[in-house]
C-alpha cells in the first residue's frame, strides 16, 4: 500500500499536471501563457463555493469550476485575439495578476451552524471540507485525481490524432498559411485557450477540495511559471511532454530530495539548458516521431 | 465483475451525494527553533471546534507547505505523538526547507474526550518561520 507521503506527491504531481498539460495547449497554437494559475485559481473558488456553500455534491461541483474556468479562458481569448508573441504572453500574465488581486479582495461568505464560511480576501477560503464529510480518504480522492487526469490526457490524445489536431499544430506552425488553408485561426485559438481554461480548472477544483483551503497567494505567477515549463521540458510533440516534465520535476528532483531547498535553482537550470538543447522539449516532434515509427516497426515485426 | 462494478457505483454515488455533516478540529500550533537550523519543535492543540472538548487522536500528521510556492515543496507529513497527561496536546518536529510563511495542515482522526464524537479533519495554521518572526501563528 501507498504511505501517506506518496499519496500525497502523487496528487500533487496529478493536479499540476492539469496546469501543465492547459499551458501544453496554448503552446500547441503557437503562443506562451504566463497566466494558467488564473483559471486554476477561478475554478478552486467556484467548486468551492458551490461544494462548501451551495452543498453541491462534489464532482457537479469540479464541472462547475471547470466550466467558469472555461468561460473564463473565453473572455481572456477574445480580447487577445490580435496580438502575438510576447505581448500575448504579457496579457496573460496581466489577466492572471488580476484575478489574484480581485480574489485578494473578493469576500462572499454565509453562515453555517454558526459559522461564516466563504471566500474572505486576503484571508482566503477556508473549510472547503468536503472529502472529509463524506469520508473520503486521501487515496481515494487519488484515484478520483487520476481518473479525471486520464481521461483528460485521452480526450486531448485523441484530438491530437483527429483533423483538429492537425490544425492546431498548423495555426501554431505558421497562422498565416494556415488561414491560406481555410482555417479559421481565430476560432482555433479562442476555442483552443478556452479549453485550456477548462483543463486548468479541473485541476483547480481538485486541489481546493483536497486542501479544504485556497487563498489568493497560492494563485502566483510561480504556479503559471511551473506549468509552463513543464510543457517546454517534457516535449510539445505530444500531450505525453508536460506529464513527463512533472514527473522530472517533482516525481525526481523533489520526492528524491536530491536537492533539497536548491531544487529551484536545478529546474530553473534545467529548463535553461534544454531550452538551448531542445527548444520543443525533450519529446519533441521528431522524438514523437522516431517512438512511433519504432513502435509500428515493433508491431509489424510481432 | 458485478462486485467491482457495485463498489464502482458505491464509489461514484459517494461522490455525487451532499456531503455529511460532522464534527470538526480548532487547532493551535506553537513553534520553537531547536539547535538545528530550519528544525522546530512544535506544539499543538487540537480540540472541537463546538464542544472546545480536547480532541483524542488515533493519528494526527502535520504537513507543512508553502502558499507562495504551492506544491513546489512536498515534505515529508511528521506525525504528532500526545503529550503526557495534557489531552489535546500534540508534540512533533518539523524540518523545512526554508525560512518564510508556510501553511501547516494539521490532519487529525480521533474522538473528542468526553462526548466520544468523531472528529475527522484537516485544520490549516499559517505561520511564520525565520528569524524575528518564529511561532508567529497567523489564522
Amino acid at each position: 500500500m501507498l504511505d501517506d507521503h506518496l499519496i500525497g506527491v502523487l496528487s500533487n504531481m496529478g493536479m499540476i499536471s492539469f496546469i501543465a498539460l492547459s499551458a501544453y495547449l496554448v503552446l500547441v497554437v503557437g503562443e506562451i501563457s504566463f497566466g494558467q494559475q488564473a483559471f486554476f485559481a477561478v475554478s478552486a473558488y467556484a467548486s468551492g463555493i458551490a461544494s462548501a456553500m451551495w452543498g453541491w455534491p462534489f464532482l457537479a461541483a469540479v464541472l462547475w469550476g471547470a466550466a467558469v474556468a472555461g468561460l473564463a479562458g473565453l473572455l481572456l481569448a477574445i480580447p487577445t485575439l490580435r496580438i502575438r508573441g510576447l505581448y500575448f504572453a504579457i496579457a496573460t500574465l496581466a489577466f492572471a495578476e488580476m484575478v489574484r488581486l480581485a480574489l485578494e479582495i473578493f469576500t462572499y461568505q454565509v453562515e453555517q451552524d454558526g459559522e461564516l464560511v466563504g471566500p474572505n480576501g486576503s484571508e482566503g477560503f477556508r473549510d472547503i471540507r468536503y472529502i472529509y464529510e463524506a469520508d473520503i480518504s486521501a487515496g481515494e480522492f487519488l484515484l478520483v485525481i487520476l481518473a479525471l487526469l486520464a481521461a483528460t490526457l485521452a480526450i486531448i490524445l485523441w484530438i491530437e490524432r483527429t483533423r483538429l489536431g492537425a490544425i492546431l499544430r498548423m495555426v501554431g506552425e505558421d497562422p498565416v498559411l494556415a488561414r491560406l488553408q481555410g482555417v479559421n485561426v481565430n476560432l482555433a485559438k479562442i476555442a483552443t485557450v478556452a479549453a485550456a481554461g477548462l483543463v486548468a480548472g479541473i485541476g483547480g477544483a481538485l486541489y481546493a477540495h483536497l486542501n479544504t483551503y485556497v487563498e489568493p497567494k497560492i494563485f502566483n505567477v510561480m504556479l503559471g511559471v511551473h506549468g509552463l515549463a513543464y510543457g517546454l521540458i517534457g516535449g510539445l510533440g505530444t500531450a505525453f511532454g508536460p506529464l513527463l516534465g512533472v514527473a522530472l520535476d517533482i516525481g525526481v528532483l523533489e520526492s528524491t530530495r536530491a536537492f533539497s531547498g536548491y531544487r529551484m535553482i536545478v529546474f530553473g537550470g534545467l529548463v535553461a539548458v534544454l531550452l538551448i538543447v531542445r527548444p520543443r522539449g525533450l519529446l519533441d516532434e521528431a522524438a514523437v516521431y522516431r517512438i512511433r515509427r519504432f513502435l509500428l516497426r515493433k508491431h509489424a515485426g510481432d | 465483475m458485478i462486485r467491482t462494478m457495485a463498489i464502482a457505483a458505491l464509489g461514484l454515488v459517494s461522490l455525487v451525494s451532499p456531503a455529511l455533516a460532522g464534527e470538526r478540529a480548532a487547532a493551535g500550533v506553537a513553534c520553537e527553533p531547536t539547535a538545528e537550523a530550519l528544525v522546530y519543535s512544535c506544539t499543538i492543540v487540537v480540540t472541537g471546534r463546538k464542544s472546545t472538548e480536547p480532541v483524542l487522536a488515533e493519528a494526527l500528521s502535520v504537513k507543512a507547505d508553502m502558499p507562495s510556492m504551492p506544491m513546489a515543496h512536498n515534505l515529508r507529513p511528521a506525525s504528532a505523538m500526545p503529550v503526557e497527561d495534557k489531552p489535546g496536546h500534540y508534540m512533533t518536529t518539523l524540518e523545512l526547507e526554508m525560512h518564510g510563511e508556510w501553511a501547516l495542515a494539521i490532519e487529525v482522526d480521533g474522538q473528542t474526550a468526553e462526548t466520544a464524537a468523531r472528529v475527522r479533519d484537516k485544520v490549516i495554521v499559517k505561520q511564520a518561520f525565520g528569524r524575528g518572526r518564529d511561532a508567529a501563528p497567523k489564522q
